[in-house]
């Protein structure tokens, strides 16, 4: 009787630490790849990445057009949205494991033929040149596409063949989209640096060092650039020296990327505050207070300034969408959500694009006049 | 309730010692083990221990087992008059149990730590007790730098090193803690047996799994490793020599046939062949 007991503990643990183990790896995987969705737009169809693959949405027909790539991968993986200019998409993913055997990431640049509502066409695929996943989103400008990834490198590739240009490095991840304004690039990294950038070369031109992360793509007037940090602080530097000319101090991290629109400069922190800017003074207009904490970007629509927040800790509704007025910071419409909201939403047409994470909805879209629910997409199948 | 209880701690402590030690993610990995092995210390060599008396009366019971197999009362008897505690095998395994929740736990506070994704850094900012983000000034410490040497500790070692060291390492510790044992005791002894694969599973397995694992998940299970060769060694030079072990009383009454053929267990035969020497007389 003994006998047979004996061994059964030892031989239990070492099927429980293999079990362990194996929820380990599996779990790497589930825990390293899942995010927020990420919406860019080209006026005539929303572009959502998330999951598996990057999906065309049809806010006429409210359907999805098509879904990239065709045959899904379980290891591959999308956050950055696509840059859309010029006919094309570029996109990258979020890095495929190459099996048990290899520990590397396949990370990929994709550059396809826009198609409208029929599949787009490939037109190359660079994958060798970034070593860890693509968070922020491409850009294109002038036959050059710019894309950070987070082994630290911004890459600037021919956009006609995906030719490495060139390739400057910082020193830390790099999530937030570059800017650009009058030959250069404005280039934020978790280095706590903002960097300006030759745009045909890669040359530095100027870098300013903050005491704070930076996640939030810079935002431009005609001379300033606006940045937000981890430091809670809105920095207002000169676009062509990156010397200071002003600072806001906020009441905690600033997460999501300042907006500037009509000599107005908007930001908001993690702690639910929303602030307004003078531009060119850095004189305060007003500051509101919103539940929960707000890390997707604003969105400016004409005189609304859009904000999404997210309370894991209320017990009900865990988000909202609130349009506040521009001039004063008034509330003029709200709508509550079950789940928080973290993704930067788009404007397309009169309608606001909401990303959630949740079973029923993938996208919530409302009318941005009043803020009523038009319609939602569920989560997209293939 | 898991979160709150394993992984957040491990959470705040690791960035504790990072801010501490000049922002280097390693050494704070390193603090953080020996905290640990230092914490779990008393356990570990009490299993050790505890591994090493089975070890030496496995004779005993064996013998116990073959002539009371008819008789569970009688053979629980005969256990209890020799010192044997089924029970004391499962308090001796506690270690190895304790090691899951503090694996997991620690795998998810470096990921999270590491915040190679922007929820997962965001996420941090939940987990960070105020009186820890305050004291380390959090804003200006992330993000955690993830690199050492030619690694991103985020990500597996591409070059394979870190799984190898494991597998070595692990090798060498348990093959330290290991009770010494012949071919003749493995074959009659399932303990020894599943000692023995475990010998060789458990460092392949776990190599294995760390060409998967994040390589700072990697650094602590070497770092644990080399520690608890370093135990297993000052273990062994401070318990009893074989021959200074005090002879463990036996009450079966053995004869010739139902004693083991060989085993390294001197005392406990000795101990044996006097209770049979003086039956005979």
């Amino acid at each position: 009787m003994f006998r047979q007991q004996r061994p059964l503990p030892r031989s239990a643990l070492l099927l429980a630490l293999i079990a362990v183990t194996v929820f380990l790896v599996g779990c790497g995987d589930i825990i390293g790849s899942s995010n927020w969705p990420g919406l860019s737009t080209d006026g005539e169809q929303l572009y959502i990445a998330y999951g598996g693959g990057v999906a065309a949405v049809d806010v006429e027909t409210r359907s999805v057009n098509w879904v990239f790539p065709r045959e899904g991968s379980p290891t591959l993986q999308f956050y950055a949205p696509p840059a859309v200019a010029n006919g094309r998409l570029i996109v990258g993913d979020y890095g495929a494991s190459q099996g048990l055997f290899s520990p590397n990431l396949k990370v990929s640049i994709y550059a396809l033929q826009n198609n409208g509502q029929q599949f787009p066409s490939p037109l190359w695929t660079a994958d060798t040149l970034a070593k860890d996943r693509i968070i922020a989103p491409p850009l294109y400008v002038n036959g050059t596409v710019y894309v950070g990834t987070a082994d630290n490198s911004l890459l600037a590739l021919e956009a006609d063949n995906g030719a490495l240009r060139w390739q400057f490095d910082t020193g830390h991840s790099i999530w937030a989209q570059p800017v650009y304004g009058d030959g250069l690039l404005y280039v934020a990294s978790l280095d706590k640096k903002l960097y300006a950038l030759n745009e045909q070369t890669g040359t530095e031109i100027w870098r300013k060092e903050l005491t704070g992360a930076i996640v939030g793509t810079p935002a431009l007037s005609d001379e300033l650039v606006f940045i937000g940090s981890f430091d809670k602080t809105l920095h207002a530097l000169d676009r062509q020296t990156g010397a200071e000319r002003w600072t806001a101090v906020a009441n905690d991290w600033i997460w999501a990327a300042p907006v500037y629109a009509d000599g107005s400069v908007y930001f908001a922190d993690i702690d639910g505050y929303v602030y307004g800017y003078a531009a060119d003074s850095g004189q305060e207009q007003w500051r509101v207070t919103l539940p929960g904490t707000i890390q997707a970007t604003p969105v400016v629509h004409e005189d609304l300034l859009i904000i999404l927040t997210a309370d894991k800790e209320s017990a009900l509704d865990q988000g909202a969408v609130i349009a506040l007025d521009r001039a004063d910071g008034s509330i003029r419409w709200q709508q509550s959500n079950r789940e928080p909201l973290y993704a930067t939403p788009a404007v397309i047409g009169e309608q606001l694009a909401v990303a959630v994470q949740s079973d029923s909805a993938i996208l919530l879209f409302f009318n941005i006049a009043d803020g009523s629910l038009i319609w939602r997409l569920p989560p997209i199948e293939r | 309730m898991w979160d709150a209880l394993i992984v957040n701690p491990m959470t705040n402590a690791l960035l504790l010692f990072y801010s501490v030690v000049g922002n280097n993610f390693v050494v704070a990995i390193a603090i953080f083990t020996i905290l640990i092995r230092l914490l779990t210390l008393p356990l570990n060599l009490r299993q050790q221990r505890s591994s090493l008396k089975m070890q030496a009366m496995q004779p005993q019971i064996q013998a116990i087992q073959k002539k009371h197999k008819d008789n569970p009362a009688k053979m629980q008897e005969e256990f209890r008059k020799i010192g044997y505690n089924p029970a004391e095998m499962l308090t001796g395994c506690l270690p190895l149990l304790l090691q899951f929740p503090i694996l997991i736990g620690l795998y998810q506070a470096i990921i999270q730590l590491l915040g190679s994704t922007p929820q997962a850094l965001f996420e941090l900012t939940d987990r960070v007790y105020a009186s820890v983000a305050n004291w380390v000034e959090l804003a200006s410490l992330l993000p955690i730098q993830n690199t050492f040497l030619w690694m991103n500790l985020a990500q597996p070692d591409p070059f394979f090193v870190l799984p190898v060291l494991v597998l070595i390492t692990m090798y060498a510790q348990q093959k330290v803690m290991m009770p010494p044992q012949n071919q003749q005791s493995q074959k009659d002894n399932p303990m020894a047996g599943m000692s023995q694969s475990m010998l060789y599973t458990m460092p392949i397995m776990f190599g294995f799994f760390s060409m998967q694992f994040p390589a700072g998940l990697s650094i602590y299970f070497v770092l644990a490793n080399i520690i608890g060769i370093g135990q297993g060694v000052l273990t062994l030079k401070t318990m009893p020599k074989p021959g200074e072990q005090p002879s463990v009383p036996v009450a079966v009454e053995d004869d010739q046939e139902e004693e083991p053929a060989a085993s390294p267990a001197k005392p406990v035969k000795r101990s044996a062949k006097r209770k049979k020497r003086s039956a005979k007389r």
